[in-house]
C-alpha cells in the first residue's frame, strides 16, 4: 500500500512540474517583467523617451570610416569583403542612394557629392516590425526597433519591406569573418537577419552609441527626441533637417543636416 | 484507396522514377544549403527573395482554383463540375503544399518555422500566408478524401463535409490576396501596388484553371478518365475570362511604368498569344492546341511572378541570377508536390473508372 502511494505521489509531482514547465514555455510572458508602454511615444510628449539621432553632414569628413569601424568592432559585425553577402549596421553610402527622392538632382557637389552615414532609422511606424511573422523584429518602449536573433526564422520579410535597405542577412557563417571577436556583444548565427540597434546595450550602461562616441568631428548627435531640453532637440529646432524618404510615412528617428 | 498508387503501368512507373530523381537532386542541394547557408543561392544584398518565393506565390495562386469548381458545384448545383470536384480539391492541397515547402526551403532557419504558429501576428502578411496555406492543405485533403470515399461507396457525401467545403471558398479567395500583400513592397510604385492584389487574384484564377485543364487533358490521354466536354468547355471559358482580365492588368503595368522588367513583357507576349487559342473555335476544340495553350498561360503567369521580384524594394531593378543549386531545390519541391498529386489522382482515377 505504502509503496503504491509513494509511487503515486512521485508520478503526480513529476506530472505537475512538467505541466508548469510546458505552460511557462507556452505562456512566456507571465514569467517576464511587463514593459510600461506609456514611457514611449511617437508624439512629442515630454516625459516619454524616443531615442533619435541627428547627422550633421557639414561636419562629416569624406573618406573617414571611424564610425563604421567602431560599429563593426562594438557588435562583432562580420566583414566578408564582397558586396553580395555584406553585412552592415552602419555604412557610408553615396548621397543619391541615401536620399533618392530628395529632389536635389541639380544641387552642387559640396552637398550631394559626399557619402552619407546610413543606418536603421528606428522608424516610429516601422514596416519591418509589422512584416515580421514571429515578432522577432519589434519596437521597444524607447522607440528602438530591436531584433530577437533567437526567434528570427530567416524569412527575410523585414528586408523586403524595409525601404532603406538597412537590414542585412547572414548568408554565410559569420564568425570566421569577424576580425576581432569581443565578448561585450553576442555574435550571430548563419541564417538570421541583423541591423543597427542604436547600441541599446551601451545605453543600458549610460554610454552613448559607439558611432557617436567615435566621431572626432561630433557629426553625430544622439538623444531623446521627446525631451525639449536635449541637445538633439535644440539642434532640430535651430536647423533645417531632413529624413530619408519621409513621403512613405515611416516616421524615421534619424535626421540629417545636409 | 491509397494502395492503388502501388499499381500502375510502365508509363506510370517511369513518371514516378523521374519525379523521385528530381527530388533526390533537390534534397542534395538542400542539404548543402543547410550546411553552407543561403550563400549557395543567387540571393544577396538587395535581393532578399528569388525563384523559391516566386514558386510560393505562383502555387498559392494555383491552389485557389478549387474555389472555381467547388463554388459552381456546391452553391449553384452545376452538375458537370461534380465530376472534377475531387481533382480540384487535391490540386488545391498539393499546390498549397508546394507553396509551403517553397517557404520552408527559403528560410535561414527552417527548424524554427513552427515559431510562426506560436508568435503569429495579424499585421504580418507572411504570417497569414503560412496559416492559410496550412489550413488549406488540411481542408482540401479532408474534404477531397471524404468526397472520394463517398463516391466509391456510392453514397452521398457526409453532412460534416459540407461546412468545411463552404469554408474553403472564402479561404481560397484569401490566398492570392494575402500573397499579394507579401509582395507589395516589390511593386515599387504606389498605384501599381494598389492594383497588385487584384491582379494576383485574377491571375490566380487564370493560372489555376489552366493547370486544372492541363491535368484533365493529360488524365484523358493517359488514363482514359473522361471528365466530359461540358467540363473542359467551361474551364476554357474560365481561362479566357480570367486570362483576359489578367493580361489587361499586366498590360496596364507594362505601358505605365517608366522601367518595365523584360520578364513582364515576355509574360504579356506569351499570355496574349496563348490566350488567343481559347477564343478561336477551331483551335479550342483540339486537345493538342488546348494543352499547348494552357502550358503557355502557365509559363506566362510564372514569368509574371518572376517579374515582381526583379523590382527592388529600395527602388530600381535588381540583378539576380538563380544558381543551379537553387533551381534544383525549387524543382525538387515542385516534384514532391507533383508526386503527392499523382498519388492522390491515381486513387481518384481508379474510383472514377470503377463507376
Amino acid at each position: 500500500m505504502n509503496e503504491e502511494r509513494r509511487e503515486f505521489i512521485k508520478k503526480t509531482s513529476i506530472g505537475f512540474l512538467a505541466g508548469i514547465g510546458v505552460s511557462s514555455g507556452l505562456f512566456l510572458n507571465f514569467l517576464l517583467e511587463k514593459t510600461d508602454a506609456s514611457l514611449w511615444s511617437d508624439k512629442n510628449i515630454a516625459g516619454t523617451t524616443r531615442w533619435g539621432m541627428l547627422i550633421d553632414m557639414r561636419k562629416c569628413i569624406d573618406g573617414c570610416q571611424k564610425c563604421v569601424d567602431a560599429c563593426r568592432l562594438a557588435h562583432n559585425v562580420p566583414d566578408f569583403g564582397n558586396a553580395t553577402h555584406q553585412i552592415a549596421w552602419l555604412q557610408k553610402s553615396p548621397y543619391r542612394e541615401v536620399f533618392p527622392t530628395s529632389g536635389e538632382d541639380f544641387a552642387g557637389k559640396e552637398r550631394t557629392g559626399k557619402s552619407v552615414p546610413s543606418l536603421c532609422n528606428h522608424c516610429a511606424d516601422p514596416p519591418c516590425a509589422s512584416a515580421c511573422p514571429t515578432q522577432a523584429t519589434f519596437k521597444r518602449f524607447d522607440g528602438i526597433v530591436a531584433l530577437d536573433y533567437h526567434r528570427c526564422t530567416g524569412c527575410r520579410s523585414c528586408m523586403a519591406s524595409c525601404p532603406y535597405g538597412a537590414i542585412s542577412f547572414n548568408w554565410k557563417e559569420p564568425r570566421p569573418a569577424i576580425k576581432a571577436i569581443n565578448d561585450i556583444y553576442p555574435t550571430r548565427e548563419m541564417g538570421v537577419v541583423e541591423k543597427c540597434n542604436f547600441c541599446s546595450e551601451r545605453l543600458l550602461k549610460g554610454k552613448l552609441p559607439a558611432c557617436v562616441e567615435s566621431c572626432p568631428e561630433k557629426t553625430l548627435t544622439f538623444g531623446n527626441l521627446n525631451d525639449p531640453k536635449s541637445e538633439i532637440r535644440l539642434l532640430l529646432e535651430k536647423n533645417q533637417t531632413m529624413q530619408r524618404k519621409p513621403e512613405l510615412g515611416t516616421l524615421p528617428s534619424v535626421f540629417y543636416i545636409i | 484507396m491509397i494502395e492503388n498508387a502501388l499499381k500502375g503501368n510502365r508509363l506510370y512507373w517511369i513518371w514516378i522514377a523521374l519525379l523521385l530523381l528530381v527530388i533526390v537532386f533537390g534534397i542534395s542541394a538542400f542539404s548543402q544549403q543547410l550546411r553552407l547557408g543561403l550563400s549557395v543561392t543567387g540571393l544577396g544584398e538587395g535581393v532578399p527573395w528569388g525563384i523559391s518565393a516566386m514558386q510560393f506565390t505562383f502555387m498559392a495562386a494555383v491552389a485557389s482554383v478549387s474555389v472555381l469548381v467547388v463554388l459552381p458545384s456546391y452553391l449553384h448545383d452545376y452538375k458537370p463540375f461534380g465530376n472534377i470536384v475531387v481533382i480540384a480539391q487535391f490540386l488545391g492541397a498539393s499546390a498549397s503544399a508546394i507553396a509551403l515547402l517553397s517557404l520552408f526551403i527559403d528560410t535561414g532557419k527552417p527548424q524554427l518555422l513552427l515559431g510562426l504558429l506560436r508568435y503569429a501576428t495579424p499585421f504580418s502578411p507572411y504570417s497569414w500566408a503560412f496559416f492559410l496555406l496550412n489550413g488549406y492543405v488540411l481542408i482540401n485533403l479532408v474534404t477531397g478524401w471524404a468526397t472520394l470515399g463517398a463516391e466509391r461507396k456510392g453514397v452521398p457525401v457526409a453532412a460534416w463535409v459540407k461546412p468545411l467545403i463552404y469554408l474553403s471558398i472564402p479561404w481560397a479567395i484569401a490566398l492570392p490576396v494575402v500573397t499579394g500583400f507579401v509582395f507589395t513592397p516589390f511593386s515599387g510604385n504606389q498605384w501599381i501596388a494598389s492594383l497588385l492584389v487584384f491582379r494576383l487574384l485574377a491571375s490566380a484564377f487564370a493560372a489555376g484553371t489552366a493547370v486544372l485543364l492541363l491535368i484533365i487533358l493529360i488524365l484523358q490521354r493517359t488514363t482514359g478518365f473522361d471528365a466530359g466536354t461540358k467540363v473542359s468547355d467551361k474551364l476554357v471559358l474560365l481561362v479566357a475570362y480570367a486570362g483576359s482580365l489578367t493580361f489587361a492588368l499586366i498590360g496596364v503595368e507594362c505601358f505605365s511604368r517608366s522601367q518595365t522588367s523584360p520578364l513582364l513583357w515576355l509574360s504579356l507576349l506569351f499570355g496574349i498569344v496563348s490566350l488567343a487559342v481559347f477564343f478561336v473555335p477551331a483551335w479550342k476544340s483540339s486537345t493538342r492546341w488546348l494543352m499547348t495553350a494552357s502550358a503557355g498561360v502557365i509559363f506566362s503567369l510564372w514569368a509574371e511572378k518572376g517579374a515582381l521580384l526583379l523590382y527592388s524594394s529600395t527602388g530600381g531593378m535588381v540583378a539576380y541570377t538563380p544558381t543551379l543549386k537553387e533551381v534544383s531545390m525549387t524543382l525538387g519541391v515542385l516534384a514532391i508536390g507533383i508526386l503527392f498529386l499523382t498519388i492522390l489522382l491515381k486513387a481518384v482515377v481508379v474510383v472514377k473508372r470503377a463507376d
